[in-house]
């Protein structure tokens, strides 16, 4: 017999704790002083010993792609800092994975440094676990990173976390599904029209114009919302505003072209992983997605060409997007804060990209980054950061997010009209706002 | 003369009396015990108290009866609990019986067909539900390439949304029905090899005595198989029905709760209210009121089905 839900979802908290317990026993600093990592330093200061670093998916021995870039980074700087030792632990790229280090960080037991998103940093920043990286700041850093970018980080006055990167959402085209249906591929200033014509023009014979994951924590499907005007919340982050008549048009696009049979018939279902596979076999002509496909696509020799979202009613081509960063826990030793913060700073810097070519999956947040040199692919997505709309860092998101998706789910298959399902969202959403 | 009578040596007391007999069994299962206490009695006991606060990692406030007064006013959770309850009454029938039959059609085979049978029979058992689900998620996909879809393509017929389709039908949804059939097309493993275990037991001379009577097959099954098997019918209904109130992974791999909220089930709210939204409180007091659904159908399931015979 199975286990049952209940007790597994009681081992995995209980094994969370044993292992979190378990890491970060071995930390012992040597540190010279709390005053050891002055702002304006590049180094870790006077803190020799170790630093616990946990990375989401990261394997040892260089077991994927990341986790040998990470490996890099970590010989790259103990090569420079001398006594420091970094230790890397992987956790699962899950909820499950998010748990453990939650209740880590709230046990105290936690890593010194990890990587998160950006909108898991409010749920941090209420509980005041983290060590906001305001002090550890330079004139330089503050010069670099871009001023848009810094603010993705900011919550209560305090910036929480070291910026890293901006995956915005693009729009890949598959250049050869357009090429067997005798379409030109479209240029950075397509409209929404165009975009429209393009995957319905492509769509037959099991072919799809369109296909994108709309499933929990979902950005891809809200682009073209957005392209129309819409943000999910007012500019406060008080009122929930995804229903206003830019957003019942933006979702009517996606409707009319489900309807249509330009996007495939499990569309309200499908998984993320399935979308690119899908556009990888030529079975979707167009897909949203942040620039973390490049390196697949590449691989599986798929030619594609990145174009921004198409631009609707708010005259430009808006995007949206996440931010990858490095948090710093708040800790009792103060020098090993300060030294933590310091490999934050080299593992978001120009720096790091030098000495560990590829680091950077994404554009980076500061102006001495430019990935696209390196991968020239990555252009069509560095020019898009001027324009991406991050979604709200409220505490709150992840409620917020499950209640728009499964309304879009609904549209799609015409149990409800756009503007209804958007409404009814808000219904669910607003009292959330009020807390 | 007189006489001292020797005195007797005191007899030892109760509780050395009870130790020096059952001691030994007692400290054989006292690790299982600390376990049990450790990682099942504490956590659910601090769930339940965590229940009725607002928890957080950090810090936490007493809510009262808060978190269950919201669930119960939440159209989500409601659409959850009957989408939980039409998915059990309905794979724990079809199991029950469908394992029931199977062990009963191959009891009478020769002993290494028997064998041949029970192991493939309990295959699903030993494969990774994820698996499982994986593969039914093809079957059912809505393009022409899901296995359904292309049976169907056959006959100049669909293709069928199935997994993707939230329209009303008879009184559910086309994806909840889809993922409810799935599973009871899923060979009830356990329930084949008790009920084997179980036929071998029943006495041969009541069938000879029944087919001296004239009592064809089907007679036979009904007025001496069903009702000798009762005690493990009861047990097989329970445990089945603690598994279909707790689906999952079937859920979370096919159809991720949706379309909108189609698929949505107890558990896998559970699963999205603490791990996803990290609000543990919640997540603990929907936890809860599964467990008193389950508590009470279990209970109900032991006065329906309980036997004062034993055979």
């Amino acid at each position: 017999m199975k286990e049952h839900g209940r007790i597994a979802r009681v081992l995995v908290v209980a094994a969370s704790l044993v292992l979190a317990a378990c890491s970060g026993g071995g930390a012992t600093p040597a540190g010279t002083g709390a005053a050891s990592s002055a702002p304006g330093g590049t180094g870790a200061g006077g803190y020799q010993g170790p630093l616990d670093w946990w990375h989401l998916g990261y394997a040892p021995g260089g077991a994927t792609a990341t986790s040998k870039l990470v490996d890099d980074a970590v010989a790259a700087y103990e090569k420079k800092h001398a006594g420091i030792d970094i230790t890397v632990t992987g956790i699962p790229f899950s909820d499950e994975g998010l748990a453990r280090l939650d209740t880590a960080i709230a046990a105290g037991n936690g890593p010194d440094i990890f990587r998160i998103a950006s909108d898991r940093l409010p749920g941090y920043g209420a509980q005041g676990v983290l060590s906001p990286i305001d002090e550890h700041l330079t004139t330089d850093d503050k010069a670099d990173i871009l001023p848009n970018l810094l603010e993705g980080v900011a919550y209560n006055g305090q910036h929480l976390a070291w910026p890293q990167w901006v995956p915005p959402i693009g729009y890949y085209v598959n250049n050869a599904v357009l090429e067997k249906a005798g379409a030109t591929i479209p240029t950075a200033t397509w409209t929404v029209a165009d975009f429209v014509k393009l995957a319905q023009d492509v769509s037959g014979e099991g072919t799809f114009g369109f296909a994108t994951y709309m499933g929990a924590a979902s950005v891809n499907d809200l682009t073209l919302l957005y392209a129309q005007g819409a943000t999910v919340l007012s500019a406060d982050n008080k009122t929930y505003t995804l229903n206003s008549e830019a957003g019942a048009k933006g979702l009517q696009v996606m409707v009319d072209l489900f309807k249509a049979g330009a996007m495939p018939p499990d569309s309200a279902t499908i998984k993320l992983a399935d979308v690119e596979q899908g556009f990888i076999d030529g079975r979707f002509a167009i897909m949203p997605n942040g620039s973390g496909s490049i390196t697949n696509l590449k691989s599986k020799g798929v030619k594609f060409t990145v174009l921004p979202p198409p631009i609707g009613d708010a005259g430009k081509p808006i995007t949206v997007g996440g931010m990858g960063t490095y948090a710093v826990p708040k800790k009792s030793d103060t020098a090993r804060m300060a030294a933590a913060h310091a490999l934050g700073r080299y593992l978001t810097s120009a720096e790091v990209a030098a000495d560990v070519p590829g680091w950077y999956l994404a554009p980076g947040t500061r102006k001495s980054i430019k990935v696209s040199a390196t991968t020239p692919e990555m252009a069509p997505f560095e020019e898009m950061l001027p324009n991406v709309q991050f979604m709200p860092l409220i505490e709150k998101w992840a409620q917020v997010d499950a209640a728009i998706h499964p309304e879009v789910q609904l549209a799609l298959s015409g149990q409800k009209p756009a503007k209804q399902a958007l409404d009814d969202a808000g219904a669910k959403i607003t009292p959330l706002l009020g807390k | 003369m007189t006489t001292t009578a020797e005195r007797a040596p005191a007899p030892p007391g109760r509780l050395l009396r009870f130790w020096r007999r059952n001691g030994a069994g007692y400290l054989f299962v006292l690790p299982s015990m600390v376990f049990f206490v450790l990682f099942m009695f504490l956590p659910l006991g601090w769930s339940f108290v965590i229940s009725f606060q607002q928890f957080g990692l950090a810090q936490s406030a007493w809510v009262g009866l808060d978190n269950y007064t919201s669930l119960l006013n939440d159209p989500v959770f409601r659409q959850a609990a009957l989408n939980t309850a039409l998915y059990s009454v309905l794979t724990v029938a079809v199991w029950v019986l469908v394992a029931m039959v199977l062990a009963t059609l191959i009891h009478p085979l020769p002993p290494r067909f028997r064998t041949f049978f029970r192991a493939a029979y309990y295959l699903p058992a030993v494969t990774s539900a994820v698996f499982i689900a994986l593969v039914w998620r093809w079957i059912l996909n809505a393009n022409p390439w899901g296995l359904a879809n292309w049976v169907l393509s056959l006959f100049g017929a669909g293709p069928a949304g199935f997994i993707s389709d939230p329209s009303p039908f008879l009184g559910a949804n086309v994806a909840l029905w889809s993922v409810i059939l799935s599973s009871m097309l899923t060979i009830p493993a356990v329930g084949v090899v008790l009920y084997s275990a179980a036929l071998s037991g029943i006495p041969r001379d009541l069938y000879e005595a029944a087919e001296s009577e004239g009592a064809g097959a089907f007679a036979k099954f009904r007025h001496i198989t069903v009702p000798l098997l009762k005690p493990i019918t009861l047990y097989v209904a329970v445990i089945y029905t603690i598994a279909a109130f707790e689906v999952f992974e079937r859920v979370y791999v096919m159809t991720g709760g949706g379309p909108g909220y189609a698929t949505n089930t107890i558990v896998y709210l559970i699963w999205r209210t603490g791990f996803r939204f990290g609000e543990y409180g919640l997540a603990s007091a929907e936890a809860f009121l599964l467990f008193l659904v389950i508590a009470t159908i279990s209970v109900l399931q032991f006065r329906a089905l309980r036997s004062d015979v034993e055979y």
